[in-house]
């Protein structure tokens, strides 16, 4: 085992240890997070949609399951779980859609279970959870036929895209839906910027859990990317003085 | 009275597989290596096979709206015809015969590049129209910038030899290579980060994308 | 009344004779029996009044007990609902703090000579149920209650809290009690008759919680007004009143009289929220035709609420008969005296209509809170701003915008005009590209990855095109494979203008591994041992009928560390990162390589300038493509493109700016004509 194994070992623990210790203090030191105008427009949009009888769409982009662009999609799927809750009492239940088969499984999966936990299992649909297309421009290509047939006014983006994401964005603008967009791919993240009205930028797509309620441990994980990101910083300030007076010294 | 949750029991499953593959990228045991090589084809296997799932899922959609003669069900009906010849030619003649390579080169390669040359105009409305949509300070340096490095590339000046060509490359270089790429990076740092809580998240059974 | 101490048993004053034991007034919490049937039983017991009160009658009195309850309310325990200090046995001992409060203010003030005593007594008797209730309901959940009071709801039968009574005072209803009664919040929400959607309901509460309750504290009850001439004391609380009135959104004061007054004098009190739901009987009997005016304005009503009311019983009809004409008091410690203003038919809302439970019973009380209420439910219901409709502006700016590319693209293509000089700058780094491929070994094969999707193709091909023509020139062997399914086909169509150029054989200069199934874990199985990995080729010689494993070109590769190089062409970062991370640490020596879309180069530049970079190259951009094709002495698709590329930049930069220019023309006629 080598210096950055272990340097990377004792990350993950240190990560595990910090989330688990913020879920565990949260009900003494409840977090507060900073707001996100993003997401509390979403909120009012999908209730919106909730009483309109409109569709809520989320799109988990074209990335495997089986590798770090899986990372939005799951992040997508745990607000999921809480708009499927939320959009329960909906006529038009949510949709869900892939561009990797196996994340559309996992999908339908959520769905099921989220409707079963609410005592609604019969309002699961397995066509909620589709896989639109096998490659990311054909999956692009399969929104507009949802976004517009289906009546949907809430469209999610949350998952990976590259140039694609641009296109995703526009068709639910054009469809009049509200968009909102995160990806972790840095120059889609440019590109949803310029197109979407509610962009989600940086790692704020992983935050859509806490934001939603999703769970403490959503919560705990934002305390604890504060608490490494803290400790990058000052890691790297010192990198950079040492490399810059390092002969000084 | 059942000890296990079922769902308790894929919980264990998932984080157990999770843990063994993330514990092979740090040790270097024989066994927990080979255990690990054994998930990742596994996994490969299984991502291949979720694809044909999913491509059932696709027609079945599609078939549901056809039958029900929802609306655009023509389209649906197109692209049930579309992917059953593609299937039965492929089937038929291997993904790599003329007949297949037709299909792609001048039906999917000239949509596929059609959609890229609409995401350019689009995202071309899109800059048009974000200092009216979005009035900010933001707004206004995202657009400078993306200006700038325009001016840097294109050929109006990159072909000249003068100050202004070399000052603007230079320039274009400056904001590609170091602010660009220093924000990028800090970007991607905080993915990063995002990306692992997430990660351990799952295995840790509190996310549990597999349902509960 | 006379003030005489009497014996504790004694039920009439010996002095004044006044009855000093109230007709069963604490019943309610001791007993057991349904209160509404004793409160019936108590109003037959009642001595008939005049007509008028004769109107009232059947079912009017449920509140009475509890009410009375609220009266003898005085200390400042919490009110527990379970007893009362007003039993018969110590009610005619000791005076009560209410009425000695009571006297004590009497004494203070001038006397109106004619202003009924026992009006005053109701009135302070009224404000002295201030004392916050003990009850678990929170106030404000019976605002909502009372607020949208249109409702059948029998009160429960073994919950003798003052809700109750208020409840069913200004319910009035005659229908028989029951002892399911549903939770507060849901009668709450049904009676005010609004569908919540989503979590409304807790937003509702909350909103109440905050907003309601500091607003009913500052709002003091109202008590009834006297018929003729009010004295000037009242006078003067009716003007403050009102004023405070003013307060309640878009509801004119009906009562405003003493309420200020009231607060100021009997603040000590502290008026509960939950017993303003009794004023509106008061508020009803001063708004009688009687009096001739109403300061209800029936304009302000919502139309939800103006939709619920029936509008012949809208107000209860209690009538104030004259002086002269008024009964002898003949309960309560009130007994014997005349012109007294009967509690009972006030504080149970007495009705004349027996037009069913239907039947709307607002008063100007509820109905401010009932406004305040649907303002709250307003908020959250109100609609966001609707998504602006996509005008036929936005598709002339989307055509325009389209034609104005496709005429800078195709103008050069078409006339051969305008043309752009070939880019003289070179970053340097495409120097140390370009001497890393002229040094590979030739006897080792270059793997190239096309891990790119079609919609990319145009770039990547006119980017990579220099450096697989490079490669070929130089006879190295090639091998390439794909990540994605779409790959192979891309990786044919990018080699195809090449291999007849530098006499290239499928299958013995170069070979397709085709495409690699499974995404960056397939990466790292290939790393590991790429020849279990990738099993058939891509396109293969049919003749041939070999594994691509066994063919010339990679015969002698059992590791990734045996190719001469890896070259991964992609457009996404994640996919270079990829194979900069997964793949790498399994190539020993064997040089990494990108060729990236333009977008992509800044993230992938930390792994090329690290101390220890995982990758060796990059090639990205046109410009760099041109630049490479002019080293290599060969036009290719780079030069090709490059003028339709410099007139799209410059189209492109025009629209920016005219973007730029005309967002903030709407900006300065925004702030000009604000």
């Amino acid at each position: 085992m080598t210096a950055n194994d272990m340097l990377g070992l004792l990350l993950l623990f240190a990560f595990l240890g910090l989330m688990l210790g913020s879920a565990a203090i949260s009900r003494r030191f409840p977090a507060t997070f900073r707001q996100i105008a993003a997401f509390e427009a979403l909120g009012k949009a999908i209730e919106r949609a909730v009483e309109a009888g409109e569709r809520v769409h989320i799109s988990l982009g074209a990335g495997s399951v089986i590798g770090p662009e899986s990372a939005p999609a799951f992040a997508g799927l745990a607000a999921l779980t809480r708009i499927a809750r939320a959009t329960s009492m909906s006529d038009r239940p949510a949709v869900v859609t892939a561009g990797d088969g196996a994340m559309a499984i996992l999908a339908r999966d959520t769905l099921r279970s989220s409707y079963a936990e609410l005592g609604a299992a019969d309002l699961y649909d397995p066509t909620s959870g589709r896989l639109l297309g096998p490659t990311p421009f054909s999956y692009a290509a399969g929104l507009p036929s949802i976004l517009t047939n289906e009546n949907v006014s809430v469209h999610m983006l949350s998952g990976f895209y590259g140039f694609e994401a641009g296109l995703a964005a526009e068709f639910g603008e054009r469809a009049r839906a509200f968009v909102i967009g995160g990806t972790n791919e840095v120059q889609s993240q440019a590109l949803l910027y310029a197109v979407s009205q509610n962009p989600l930028l940086g790692e704020e797509v992983f935050a859509s859990g806490a934001y939603l309620g999703a769970g403490e441990l959503h919560k705990a994980s934002l305390r604890a990317q504060d608490v490494i990101r803290i400790a990058l910083i000052v890691l790297i300030l010192l990198g950079v003085i040492r490399a810059t007076f390092g002969d000084l010294i | 009275m059942r000890l296990f949750r079922t769902s308790a029991l894929w919980a264990a499953v998932a984080a157990a597989v999770g843990l063994f593959v993330l514990l092979g990228y740090f040790v270097d045991f024989e066994f927990i290596q080979s255990i690990r090589i054994l998930f990742m084809r596994w996994a490969a296997l299984l991502a291949a096979a979720a694809l044909l799932v999913g491509l059932a899922n696709l027609v079945q959609v599609h078939w549901r709206k056809l039958s029900l003669t929802e609306e655009g069900w023509i389209y649906s009906a197109l692209l049930i015809l579309a992917f059953l010849v593609t299937l039965v030619l492929s089937l038929v003649f291997g993904p790599d015969d003329e007949v297949t390579l037709f299909i792609f080169n001048y039906l999917q390669f000239p949509i596929e590049a059609g959609l890229m040359a609409l995401l350019s105009v689009t995202l071309l409305v899109a800059g048009f129209r974000l200092v009216t949509r979005r009035r900010d300070a933001f707004s206004l340096l995202f657009l400078a910038t993306a200006l700038l490095v325009m001016l840097g590339t294109g050929p109006a000046l990159l072909g000249t030899q003068g100050p202004i060509t070399v000052g603007m490359s230079y320039l274009r270089l400056s904001i590609s290579q170091v602010w660009s790429a220093g924000g990028a990076r800090g970007i991607a740092l905080g993915v990063a980060l995002g990306a692992t809580t997430t990660g351990l998240r799952v295995l840790m059974g509190a996310d549990r994308p597999y349902g509960s | 009344m006379c003030g005489v101490p009497n014996h504790g048993d004694a039920e009439e004053c010996t002095n004044c004779g006044a009855r000093l034991k109230p007709l069963d007034v604490s019943g309610s919490s001791e007993e057991s029996e349904d209160w509404l049937d004793r409160i019936r039983n108590e109003a037959e017991e009642l001595p008939p009044a005049s007509d008028s009160e004769g109107a009232a009658p059947e079912g009017t009195a449920p509140g009475i007990s509890d009410g009375a309850d609220d009266f003898e309310l005085d200390s400042d325990e919490p009110r527990t609902g379970e007893g009362s200090s007003l039993e018969p046995g110590n009610a005619g001992d000791e005076v009560p703090e209410w009425l000695r409060r009571i006297r004590e203010k009497k004494a203070e003030e001038p006397p109106p000579s004619d202003e009924p005593a026992p009006e005053d007594a109701l009135r302070t008797a009224a404000q002295a149920t201030d004392e916050p209730p003990a009850s678990d309901e929170p106030a404000p959940e019976d605002a909502l209650r009372t607020a949208a009071q249109a409702t059948d709801e029998p009160p429960a039968s073994d919950e003798p809290a003052p809700e109750d009574a208020l409840r069913t005072a200004a319910q009035a209803t005659d229908e028989p009690p029951v002892s399911d009664q549903p939770a507060p919040d849901d009668a709450a929400h049904a009676q005010a008759g609004i569908e919540e959607p989503g979590g409304l309901a807790g937003r509702i509460d909350r909103a109440t919680e905050e907003k309601i309750t500091p607003k009913q504290e500052s709002e003091p009850a109202a008590v009834p007004e006297p018929e003729g001439e009010s004295p000037d004391w009242l006078e003067a609380m009716e003007s403050e009143g009102e004023e405070a009135e003013g307060e309640l959104p878009h509801v004119p004061a009906l009562v405003g009289g003493a309420e200020d007054s009231a607060d100021e004098e009997l603040d000590d009190l502290g008026l509960p929220d939950w017993l303003g739901e009794i004023e509106p009987l008061e508020d009803d009997s001063a708004s009688t035709p009687q009096e001739g005016s109403s300061d209800l304005a029936p304009a302000t009503l919502p139309n939800w609420l103006e939709a619920m009311r029936p509008v012949d019983t809208f107000r209860s009809v209690v009538e104030i008969e004259s002086e002269d004409d008024q009964a002898v008091e003949s309960v309560g410690p009130l007994a014997g005296l005349s012109g007294v203003l009967l509690a009972e038919p006030v504080v149970a809302m007495p009705r004349t209509s027996s037009v069913g439970s239907m039947q709307l019973d607002v008063s100007e009380r509820q109905y401010a809170q009932a406004e305040l209420l649907h303002k709250l439910v307003e908020e959250e219901e109100q609609e966001a701003p609707a998504m602006p409709k996509r005008g036929t502006r936005l598709a002339v700016f989307r055509w325009a915008i389209a034609a104005v590319v496709l005429v800078a693209v195709s103008l050069p293509i078409i006339t051969g005009a305008p043309r752009f000089p070939l880019p003289g700058l070179v970053h340097p780094e495409l120097g140390a590209f370009i001497s890393l491929v002229e040094r590979l070994p030739a006897e080792q094969p270059v793997l190239v990855v096309f891990d790119y999707e079609p919609g990319y193709a145009g770039e990547l091909e006119a980017v990579s095109g220099a450096f697989l023509d490079q490669m070929m020139a130089r006879g190295l062997l090639l091998a390439s494979m794909s990540t994605r399914p779409t790959g192979p086909a891309l990786a044919l169509l990018a080699v195809e203008p090449f291999v007849d150029d530098h006499g290239y054989e499928n299958g013995q200069d170069i070979v397709h591994l085709g495409y690699l199934s499974g995404g960056p874990t397939a990466v790292q199985l290939f790393a590991i041992n790429p020849r279990q990995a990738i099993l058939e080729g891509f396109a293969l010689p049919e003749e041939g009928g070999l594994s691509p494993w066994e063919t010339p070109v990679l015969e002698s590769v059992e590791a990734l560390s045996d190719f001469g190089m890896v070259a991964v062409i992609t457009a996404d970062s994640e996919s270079a990162r990829v194979w900069a991370e997964q793949a790498r640490p399994n190539m020993d020596d064997t040089p990494l390589v990108v060729v990236l879309s333009a977008g992509a180069e800044p993230l992938i530049r930390p792994y090329f300038e690290s101390n220890d970079p995982k990758v060796g190259g990059i090639l990205s951009g046109l410009p760099a493509a041109v630049a490479y094709e002019l080293r290599n002495g060969r036009p290719g698709l780079a030069q090709a493109r490059w003028d339709a590329f410099g007139t799209a930049m410059l189209a492109a930069e025009f629209v920016l700016l005219a973007g730029i220019g005309y967002g903030l023309l709407i900006w300065w006629r925004g702030r000009s004509t604000a």
